[in-house]
């Protein structure tokens, strides 16, 4: 785990995660770029880390490796947090329909790295077969007639 | 030949030993032989305006402020219509029910870049009925997953993407803004407005 802080001691963190999906071009001119400018997913199974809640998490893809079909992403905490609105009574209000309502408020720093910590303990708790379970998942599937490139 | 007239000497384009006084026109590109009076090319031609130039792109002199606009194709059903936030292009949407599990697809756009651009995904969140905690909102460009967003709990989100250098070549990109819902148990609601553009493409 990589953890870097930002300036206004903003903390973010990479993990590395597994990828699922269908590659269906490779683009080797770009894949000097990083990113994932070396390959393009198709539309309807793209390339992506899978996908378990990471919790009250955002992140941005980093990288892309084809040797070991993961992902780099950059993980910052959520600024904000959902909570039950709650009444006078301390009962969670209701909408007219009966749905129940939620308030959002500003996350204390303790809870951003909890939400990061979170987020490390479920990739890095677990082997890359146990989060395509979890995930309910595939391996990252190549062009037909080519796996040549990568993947393990 | 040179012919000089008192003392002065003129082009050799004349009829009858006579200039021919030209001008230029904003109706086309033409540019004769002859003599023209000093003016400024945005004179003769209005759209000759740094708006109209596409940015990173130069023409005679004037440097482009055009940020590249992108076509919407709003998936699902408009339900209160569209507005507009300085250039973004907005839409209303009531996502309905998002199944649980479900990934549906809110946005969807086609960029067509030479160079690098800059994606920015921007989302208002004028309500949700959810079990809190659930939903995020994911980009994918070409086929590839770009990046989430934390859980959509607050109203208004900005997503902002610089694929960088080289990401993008010249050809059609298709973009996609997706709403995820992460809860394998319940479904969630969410009335989303939001929006999909490009910034400046840049030079590599």
């Amino acid at each position: 785990m990589l953890v870097l802080v930002k300036m206004f001691s903003e903390v973010i963190m990479r993990l590395k995660i597994p990828l699922t999906g269908t590659i269906s071009k490779y683009h080797p001119e770009l894949a000097k770029y990083g990113g994932s400018s070396g390959i393009s997913g198709d539309l309807n199974d793209p390339v992506r880390p899978v996908p378990v809640n990471l919790g009250n998490v955002s992140w941005k893809l980093v990288s892309i490796d084809l040797e070991t079909d993961t992902a780099e992403i950059e993980v910052t905490p959520s600024d904000n947090i959902s909570e039950p609105d709650l009444g006078a009574e301390g009962k969670q209000k209701k909408d007219k329909d009966g749905n129940l309502l939620y308030k959002s408020r500003q996350a204390t720093e303790q809870e951003k790295v909890s939400f990061l910590q979170y987020a490390k303990n479920l990739v890095e708790g677990h082997t890359k077969d146990e989060l395509y379970q979890i995930s309910k998942c595939p391996r990252l599937k190549r062009p037909t007639g080519n796996n040549k490139l990568g993947g393990k | 030949m040179s012919v000089f007239i008192n003392g002065v000497d003129k082009q050799s384009v004349d009829v009858n030993a006579v200039q021919v006084k030209q001008s230029l026109s904003g109706a086309n590109s033409n540019v004769n032989k002859g003599v023209y009076d000093a003016t400024l090319l945005e004179t003769v031609d209005g759209d000759l305006a740094v708006g109209n130039i596409k940015a990173g792109i130069t023409i005679f002199g004037k440097d482009g402020t055009l940020a590249m606009t992108m076509t919407h194709d709003v998936q699902g059903s408009d339900v209160d219509g569209q507005g507009s936030i300085g250039s973004v292009d907005w839409y209303l949407e009531t996502t309905g029910d998002i199944a649980a599990g479900a990934n549906v697809t809110l946005l969807t756009t086609t960029i067509d870049c030479a160079q690098a651009t800059v994606i920015e995904a921007a989302y208002f969140i004028e309500s949700f009925v959810n079990n809190a905690n659930t939903v995020k909102l994911q980009l994918y460009i070409d086929g590839v997953a770009q990046g989430e967003t934390g859980f959509i709990v607050a109203l208004l989100g900005y997503l902002y993407y610089d694929i960088g250098y080289g990401s993008v070549a010249s050809g059609a990109r298709i973009v996609y803004l997706n709403a995820h819902n992460y809860d394998v148990v319940f479904a969630d609601k969410v009335k989303f407005a939001g929006g999909l553009f490009a910034g400046a493409c840049k030079n590599v």
